[in-house]
């Protein structure tokens, strides 16, 4: 009796710790409060060919689309060859049907699209687009974003890109790619080393950290001339820039005193604020989507661990409370989560936790290394380096830690990730509305 | 006195006066004299003098030499100080190092010197980066503390991108994690 009583005080002790050490994700609410894994039923019915189209056109176009509509995790899909649910029952009233026709033109190819709520019932929604052969998978991109957009409401990532550091034999520049690796492009040269890049809120920029100067200092990158600026050099190390949601401040750390501490600067200038004061190390700065507050590493307890701020630098508490090495917050442009590396058992591997570090759930495991966290924009995927192939490259995974896609296959080691807000395509696809 | 002897003599004082008033002339209208020439160099003393010389030149090239020599081989004796993982403290070995290098620091006051700071491959960049840059200054300070002059010395962290060794092991690990004292 007195050894159960002792037992059940135990357990009850034992309670916080279990609660603190839960690996269940909350669950994760879309607009309308719709729950993410409510899944809608999507029947693709394939795309009815005319006359002189290419095979490899139709199938990059059907391929790409069905890709694209699976990776976004908001569709329960089916193909063309299941069959149509025509039962009477209430599912069968919740199920979309999409399809289309593909033909071919003597400059642009045309795809009309249509959704319908109903097996050959009235389409509801008809867009139709033009583009040239070879923009095939460009088109297919931004078919599923349409689509996306119009069944779930969400911002969609078809059409974004990942940046990332690659290492050539000059040492590590900036290059960047579609979501799904395609279209590598290089966009810095000689830079003397780079890290830590971070897209910015518009699309148009990318801060980044360069050793150009000899020590590490933070540049921004104009992406349309290509050109970058010194954007903060101080004595000692300036880097790890992040984006504040409104695009027009970053925060990053420098340490003017022989120590790294946080700052907020407008990107066009102005005083510096300073956030942190104390003698450890504080680095890696990641604004919430509100702006209002901070996540960021500290070794103030003797080991890196992350803790977070207001944007003033007040209230700082800490989050993870679990491992001995914590580091790489990112939080999540929808808020709810931050992404973070811990050293484990396995190696470097990716968490997330809620902004009040309630539960901590493992998203990737060894061997290999997992690290690098970045948020895609609908905050439903994660882009991470991992050495799991024994050379660094890019992949993305859900925020269950599945769906793992691999992005970069270059030759190159790729680290750093760091995902573009959605990207508008630059007009090459003609979009005509039907209804 | 005839008359003939006084006309003579009134000539001769003529001539005389003249020539008086001509050299008094001359005189005044005299160009200034030329500068004296240089003394003809003397043949006998630069041949023992130029041998000093000369024997005072090599010996200051052989001390030159060996001064460079000692320098270089000082440079040589500058020791790498390392660290353990995720620590900018100096353990004993490195503190051992770290008072080699200040004794040599020491002896040459006009060496101006930069610390780089390493860390190895494990870990995030950026919290490498200020973690190399933390175990430069920690030997930057030793060496203040010893008593060297701070403006000396520059620091610059190259966290995890220059490591020495290529490993992915604990001894390459080892070497890595490591600050650098490099004279410029």
């Amino acid at each position: 009796m007195l050894a159960g009583v002792l037992l059940l005080a135990a357990a009850l002790a034992a309670a916080p710790e279990l609660r603190a050490q839960t690996e269940v994700l909350p669950e994760v609410f879309l607009s309308g409060r719709v729950a993410l894994s409510d899944r809608y039923p999507l029947h693709y019915l394939g795309l009815v060919q005319g006359d002189s189209v290419s095979p490899a056109v139709l199938d990059t176009l059907s391929r790409v689309l069905v890709r694209d509509l699976t990776l976004s995790g908001f569709f329960d899909m089916r193909l063309p060859d299941s069959p149509p649910d025509t039962a009477r029952s209430l599912s069968a009233s919740t199920v979309t049907y999409l399809d289309g026709t593909l033909e071919g033109g003597a400059v642009n190819y045309r795809a009309e699209i249509r959704l319908r709520s109903a097996y050959r019932g009235e389409p509801f929604w008809v867009h139709v687009y033009e583009f040239p052969a070879d923009r095939a998978r460009p088109a297919a991109h931004r078919i599923a974003s349409d689509l996306i957009r119009q069944m779930t409401g969400e911002p969609a990532i078809t059409q974004s890109r990942l940046a990332f550091c690659g290492k050539t034999a000059q040492g590590k520049e900036i290059f960047s790619c579609t979501f799904d690796g395609f279209d590598l492009v290089q966009h810095t040269y000689n830079s003397g080393n780079v890290l830590s890049p971070a897209w910015s809120p518009d699309g148009a920029r990318l801060a980044y950290t360069s050793f150009a100067r000899g020590q590490a200092d933070v540049y921004l990158l104009d992406l349309a001339s290509g050109d970058s600026r010194v954007f903060q050099s101080t004595a000692g190390v300036d880097q790890a820039a992040d984006w504040a949601p409104d695009g027009l401040s970053l925060a990053y750390s420098a340490s003017p005193d022989d120590n790294s501490e946080i700052y907020i600067r407008g990107i066009d200038g102005g005083e510096a604020r300073r956030l942190t004061y104390s003698f450890p190390i504080e680095t890696a700065p990641t604004f919430s989507p509100t702006g209002r507050e901070l996540a960021f590493t500290s070794d103030r307890l003797g080991k890196p661990q992350i803790f977070i701020m207001d944007v003033d630098g007040a209230n700082q508490r800490r989050l993870s409370t679990i491992g001995d090495y914590n580091d790489s917050p990112a939080w999540s442009p929808r808020g709810d989560m931050i992404a973070y590396v811990r050293r484990d058992r396995d190696g470097f591997q990716i968490y997330i936790t809620d902004p009040r570090g309630e539960s901590h759930v493992k998203l990737t495991s060894g061997p290999g290394d997992n690290m690098d966290p970045s948020w895609s924009p609908d905050g439903l995927r994660i882009a991470f380096a991992s050495n799991r192939t024994g050379v660094f490259q890019i992949y993305t995974m859900d925020i269950y830690g599945r769906g793992v896609e691999r992005v970069t296959n270059t030759g190159m080691a790729c680290t750093n990730p760091t995902w573009s807000p959605v990207l508008d395509d630059n007009g090459e696809i003609i979009i005509t509305q039907k209804k | 006195m005839k008359r003939k002897d006084l006309a003579k003599l009134l000539i001769w004082a003529g001539i005389l006066l003249f020539a008086i008033v001509l050299v008094a002339g001359c005189a005044k209208r005299q160009p200034p004299e030329p500068p004296p020439p240089p003394p003809e160099p003397e043949v006998q003393v630069p041949d023992t003098t130029g041998q000093a010389e000369r024997e005072a030149a090599a010996r200051r090239a052989a001390e030159e030499r060996a001064r460079r020599e000692a320098e270089m081989a000082a440079r040589g004796q500058i020791q790498v100080v390392y660290f353990d993982y995720d620590k900018s403290n100096l353990r004993p070995d490195a503190r051992d190092a770290s008072t080699t290098n200040a004794g040599i620091l020491q002896q040459y006051p006009d060496w101006r010197v930069l610390i780089e700071g390493h860390c190895d491959e494990r870990g995030t960049e950026e919290y490498n980066l200020a973690l190399g840059e933390r175990r430069a200054n920690t030997v930057r300070d030793f060496y203040v503390n010893y008593g060297l002059d701070q403006g000396r010395f520059n620091t610059i962290s190259y966290g995890e991108s220059r490591p020495a060794a290529p490993g992915h092991d604990e001894q390459a690990w080892a070497q890595n994690r490591r600050a650098v004292t490099v004279i410029q």
